[in-house]
Order: structure tokens, then C-alpha cells, then sequence
């Protein structure tokens, strides 16, 4: 039995040692990659980075935790806030993605994609908004048809008994 | 009225009562199977239906009881009869409308985890309550008409009635589960329980009604519901094609392909988005998240030379086998026994996933139908032993079976392996802190009293679990653990938290005696949505 997901690539656009953590990655060298974000300095790189490797290892939910701690520290980051609401997305977190998406709508960036970045988390926070949805109106007239069905025995047993 | 005529009136009503008795036990047999494509054959699912029928017939002899107040029981008898025909007869056509009615679409299998125990109640009391009850009502109408006719004390009559009925019931049991589904199909074995019920039933209504018109349509419309077009189960997802579709004795069966690549998979029962085997045309490690890739991981370890032999528990229709055969260390060749609880998977593993075909020439698959537990006792009384045990076993698509994850079992394990083996169990949840995990894993631990290697499969809600007899797993980052030909599936694992060692115990999670894996299961989908 597996659940698999698709493999989605998301990079921090960053400058740093990006080419050595690539080729680590591109050999699938991962813990040595994730030892390479490490030793950065700046913490919103060693962030990021770590963001990225986890991420690209397909460890999403350890990736989130990552970019959630991230996000406490940098609250406006960009590319935290997209890396985020891809990975929560990913991991059909209605909830997350939507307040994801309202926390992008309030970071203002120069950036040309950030509109269609915050598009798409919004977009995705209201398809698993439908989906939760779709769930509990199928639980919900599950139960009715329960009620419904219980309540016509117990009338129909009711009936007899006086009969 | 003379003795001969009792004695006939008494019988026919024996043999009414067995028929209902065979109807309703095909009625919920089937009722499980017509459920499967949407809500799966769980054991919640079991007893939602087994609820209903129970309640279905207490209701039905209530009011049963009180029909046979009438002043002629015997045509009560005959509309009851025709009403459960009626009812079987609807069932297949009546079950994806209904079953639509409280499922929604795109949704994975863990996220409708509650919707397959209410939404299965719920469809259950809907399109089976109807059915059970009319049958429930058949045992009091034929007491009364064999009383009235002077058959006996009502005690006399009673055991009787009880003991065809029930014999009715057990051939019921049998035939549907082992001859009518199988051969048959679903629509077909309840088509045949009408007939079972509604023939009887028109008789009687003639013989105490007179000709009418109304029965006759019955004889109209069985033979028009046998023709006419019915899909039951839900749809392949969107662009999959369906190659294969079957019934086994066991499970509702189905091949996909999708579209746009040669990819396969065995879909079980409500499938959704998960599935029990997949196939691609080369040999060897899958794409990224199936965790089959990691059973290829012993013979390098093992610097394997030689035989390797792989006892596959759960072998599917061959999936592992030829992810193994496909990777194998230079110098080695594999020879695996595959143990399938349902020949039909097997079937289907021939014709759609080369099931019989390891990558290597050399390499040798013995497929056995079985229980994995009673074969793995058969092998062991044989003094087999093997290199590599894989347990991937699986019922109703996310239940490890009980009896296949006690301290016992995988002592039996433990003991058909060669010194340097390596035990490897599937485990579907949701992280390495996961209740069943924990359970299995420390009951493994137990039974092989090493620490066991839990690993986390990236992109899947999969956890390996891996055990020795003699040695420990290597530790991921240590200098035993890289391998270069299965780099692109070991080096994720190197990333702290995505493995664990769980530790042998004092006394084992999990025994034939206590095994409470159900429960650990619901917990473990309970945690797993708490994002």
C-alpha cells in the first residue's frame, strides 16, 4: 500500500553554495547536503537551504516544520512563505495553505511571481477547503440517512406495538 | 385436514424457510462485495453490514409475528417472499447511486477513513435493511402456517423451522462465497437469490391467490434485470484505463494502466488512490516513493554472491520480486518464494506483471497460494531457510493481519532465516512515532531480541521495518549503510528523523493472544491528520 505524492521542486533562489548542495543532491548525497545548509551563517539561509533539502528528499512534512520554524523568525520572507504553501498544499493541509495564503497577500514584494505564487497557494487553500467540505457533507448525510432510517424503525415498531 | 396434507404443507414450508435461510446469507455475503468499491471489506465494514441484517431481521420477525395474525399468512408468506426477491434483484443497480450519495470524489483513502464507516452503515441500512427485513418476516409466517394446518406443538414446529432455516443458510454461505461470486459475478449470485426467493414465492402467491397478473411480471422482469447494463464500483481514477477487472472468492480485483505511461497497478476493493502491486516495463528500483525499492537493500549489505533467497509473505503479483531481481549485486541470483492468499492476484500477476519473470534468466519465482503464516510454518517443518523474508501483507487494503504481526509469528520468521538474514516488514503510517510502528516494530524487536531499524519512506506513508537474527540493520550515515547502485533511495534516509531504532522489550506489544492492530490502526489514521 502507498500514498505517493508528486515530486515537487521548489528551490530557494538564493546565491550561496547552491551549486555544492545541488551536486551532493544530484547524487543523492542528502545527509552531506543537509550538513552543507548547516554550516551556513545567516540563519534565513541555513533555513531556506534546509527547507530545500528536506524538501527535495521528499520528507514534506519535516520540510513544513522546518519552514514554519522559519517563518516565526521571518514572518515576511517570500520564499519561505512560497515554499511553505507548496509544502502544506502537498500535504493537504486546508487550514495551513489558507492562512498561508492570507500571510502572502499581506507580505508586499517586487517580485513579478509573487502574484501568480500567491494565486496558486490561495487556489490551492480552496480546493482543500472543498475537499474538507465534501467530507463532512458526505459524513453529514451519512448520519442523516442513519437518523432518518433508526427513527422510521422505531415509529414502525411503535405502530405495531399498539396494533 | 387429513395427515398427508399437513405433512406436504409442512414440508413446503420447510423448504420456503431453507430458501430464505440460503437468500439471506447470499444477500449479505454479497452485500460486503457490493460495499468493497467504496468503502472497502474492513472489519468496521463487516460489521456495519452484519449490524444491519441482525437488526434487519429482528425487526422482520417482529413484524413477521404480527402479520401471522392475518387471517391468511400464507399470502403474507408469498408478498414477503416476491418483496426480498425484489429487493436482491434492485441491490446491484440500486448500490453506486447510493453508495455516491455519501462518498466524494478525489479524495485519498486515509482522508475518507471516516466516511467508509458511516458512509458503509448508511448505504447498508439503505439498501439491505429493506431486503433482511422482508426475509426476517418468512420464519413466523411459516410457524404460523404450520401450526394452523395442525402441524405439530409450536415448540415442535419452531425447532424445525430454525434448524432448515439455518441449513439453508449455510448452504447459502458456501455457495455464495465459493461458487456464485467467483463464477458468477455479483449481479448474477443476487439475481440468483431473487430466484431462490421470488419462484417460491410466486407459487405460494398462485396457490393461494389464484392466477394474477401482477406476479407474473416477476417471471418478466428477473430474466430483463439479468440482461440489463450495470457497472458496479466505482470508476478508475482520471486517465487510468481499466485492462482487467475481477471477482475473486476474496476481493474485487481490478489492473489500471495510465494513460500516459506504461506504469500498472492491482487495484483491491475500494482502491482510491492506493493500490497492492505495481508493474513498469524494466526491472529494478520503481520511481521515487514506492516502497519496494528498500527490499533491494539486504543482498548489497549482504555483499551477496550466489543464491539469494527471498521468502516473499505477500507476494502480490510479484512486485518486489522484480525489484529485487532487477538490482541484484554482480554474482548473485535470486530465487524467491512468493506466498499469495488469493490465487487470482497470481492470476493476474502472470498475465500483467511478469509475475513469473525476474529480471535475470537465472533467477526462479515458486508462487504459492496461501496464508503467509501457515506457509511459513510449512517451510520451516521443511528446514527451508532463507536469506531475505519480506512481509507485505495486507487485508483489506490497509490492515496488516493480526496473526501476521504477534511475537510468535515473527519468531516463526526468525527461525526460517540463515544466520546473516534480514526480516523486512511494510508498514503503512503516517511517521516513525506512529502507533502501529511502535507496536510492530517493539514486537519484532522482541521476537528477534535486536534493536529493529524503522525507515521512513520519502513521498509515502510507508515505514520499513528491518531485523536480524545474529547482527543489527546498518545505521543510515554510518560507514556500513551507503551503497552507490541504490544511492538515489538510501540517501534521503540519511537525514536525522527519518529513522529510529525501536528496542526489544520485556513483553511483546503484540501476541496471538492480544493483537489489537485494528484499534492501532484507527489511532494511527487519527494522528496522521493532525497536521
Amino acid at each position: 500500500m502507498t500514498w505517493a505524492w508528486g515530486l515537487l521542486l521548489v528551490g530557494p533562489s538564493l546565491g550561496l553554495p547552491q551549486d555544492s548542495i545541488e551536486d551532493l543532491m544530484s547524487r543523492s548525497e542528502v545527509g552531506a547536503a543537509l550538513a552543507t545548509a548547516d554550516q551556513m551563517t545567516a540563519h534565513l539561509d541555513r533555513t531556506s537551504w534546509r527547507v530545500h533539502v528536506l524538501h527535495r528528499a521528499g520528507w514534506l512534512d519535516l520540510a513544513l516544520a522546518e519552514a514554519r520554524d522559519g517563518l516565526e523568525s521571518f514572518p515576511a520572507d517570500t520564499n519561505l512563505l512560497d515554499q511553505a504553501g507548496w509544502l502544506a498544499a502537498s500535504l493537504s493541509a486546508a487550514e495551513l495553505t489558507n492562512d498561508i495564503s492570507r500571510r502572502m497577500a499581506s507580505v508586499e514584494s517586487d517580485e513579478l511571481a509573487w502574484t501568480a505564487k500567491m494565486e496558486r497557494v490561495a487556489a490551492d487553500g480552496r480546493r482543500l477547503s472543498l475537499g474538507a467540505a465534501d467530507l463532512r457533507s458526505g459524513l453529514r448525510r451519512a448520519y442523516l440517512a442513519c437518523a432518518t432510517t433508526l427513527a422510521l424503525v422505531l415509529v414502525g415498531l411503535w405502530r405495531l406495538g399498539r396494533s | 385436514m387429513g395427515d398427508a396434507p399437513q405433512r406436504r404443507s409442512a414440508r413446503w414450508m420447510l423448504v420456503l424457510v431453507a430458501c430464505a435461510g440460503a437468500g439471506t446469507m447470499a444477500v449479505e455475503l454479497s452485500a460486503v462485495r457490493i460495499l468493497a468499491p467504496w468503502f472497502g471489506t474492513s472489519t468496521g465494514v463487516w460489521s456495519n453490514v452484519i449490524g444491519v441484517v441482525l437488526l434487519a431481521l429482528a425487526l422482520g420477525y417482529y413484524l413477521g409475528g404480527t402479520l401471522a395474525r392475518a387471517s391468511a399468512p400464507g399470502l403474507q408468506l408469498a408478498r414477503v417472499l416476491l418483496l426480498a426477491a425484489l429487493g436482491a434483484a434492485l441491490t446491484p443497480f440500486l448500490a453506486a447511486p447510493v453508495a455516491g450519495l455519501f462518498l466524494p470524489s478525489d479524495l485519498t483513502l486515509e482522508q475518507l477513513t471516516p466516511l467508509l464507516h458511516w458512509g458503509s452503515l448508511a448505504t447498508s441500512l439503505l439498501l439491505f435493511l429493506p431486503t433482511a427485513l422482508a426475509l426476517g418476516c418468512v420464519c413466523p409466517l411459516a410457524l404460523e402456517i404450520i401450526c394452523r394446518a395442525g402441524g405439530g406443538s409450536a415448540g415442535n414446529a419452531g425447532g424445525r423451522i430454525l434448524a432448515w432455516s439455518t441449513l439453508g443458510g449455510l448452504v447459502g454461505t458456501f455457495a455464495t462465497t465459493h461458487l456464485a461470486v467467483p463464477n458468477l459475478g455479483l449481479r448474477l449470485t443476487l439475481l440468483l437469490a431473487a430466484a431462490i426467493l421470488g419462484l417460491p414465492g410466486l407459487l405460494l402467491y398462485l396457490v393461494r391467490n389464484g392466477p394474477r397478473r401482477e406476479p407474473a411480471l416477476f417471471i418478466v422482469a428477473l430474466p430483463l434485470l439479468a440482461l440489463a447494463p450495470v457497472r458496479l464500483g466505482n470508476a478508475p481514477p482520471a486517465g487510468w484505463e481499466v485492462l482487467e477487472e475481477r471477482l475473486s472468492a476474496l476481493q474485487n480485483l481490478r489492473v489500471v494502466k495510465r494513460a500516459d505511461t506504461d506504469l500498472r497497478l492491482l487495484q483491491v476493493n475500494e482502491g482510491l488512490d492506493s493500490f497492492q502491486s505495481v508493474w513498469q516495463p524494466q526491472a529494478g528500483l520503481l520511481p521515487t516513493g514506492y516502497y519496494y525499492n528498500y527490499f533491494a537493500a539486504p543482498a548489497w549489505w549482504s555483499r551477496a554472491r550466489g543464491q539469494w533467497n527471498v521468502l516473499l509473505l505477500g507476494a502480490g503479483a510479484g512486485t518486489a520480486a522484480r525489484v529485487i531481481s532487477g538490482c541484484l549485486p554482480q554474482g548473485a541470483t535470486a530465487a524467491f518464494v512468493g506466498v499469495e492468499l488469493d490465487p487470482v492476484v497470481l492470476e493476474l500477476g502472470r498475465r500483467w506483471f511478469d509475475l513469473d519473470s525476474p529480471a535475470q534468466a537465472t533467477d526462479s519465482m515458486e508462487a504459492v497460494v496461501g496464508d503467509a503464516r501457515a506457509a511459513l510454518q510449512a517451510l520451516g517443518r521443511e528446514g527451508r531457510r532463507f536469506d531475505q523474508i519480506v512481509l507485505d501483507a495486507y487485508a483489506n487494503q490497509s490492515e496488516i493481519p493480526a496473526h501476521l504481526t504477534s511475537l510468535e509469528f515473527f519468531r516463526e520468521a526468525r527461525d526460517c532465516l540463515g544466520e546473516n538474514g534480514w526480516m523486512m516488514a511494510n508498514v503503512g503510517a503516517f511517521g516513525l512515532a506512529d502507533p502501529l510502528v511502535e507496536a510492530v516494530g517493539h514486537t519484532l524487536a522482541t521476537a528477534f531480541q535486536r534493536p529493529v531499524l524503522a525507515l521512513r519512506v520519502p513521498f509515502a506513508r510507508n515505514v520499513i521495518l528491518v531485523a536480524r537474527p545474529q547482527d543489527q540493520a546498518p545505521e543510515p550515515g554510518s560507514e556500513s549503510w551507503p551503497v552507490r547502485a541504490l544511492a538515489e533511495i538510501l540517501g534521503p534516509l540519511e537525514v536525522p528523523g527519518t529513522w529510529r531504532w525501536l528496542d526489544p522489550l520485556d513483553e511483546a506489544p503484540l501476541t496471538d493472544d492480544r493483537s489489537p492492530t485494528e484499534m492501532l490502526q484507527a489511532r494511527s489514521l487519527e494522528l496522521g491528520w493532525q497536521l
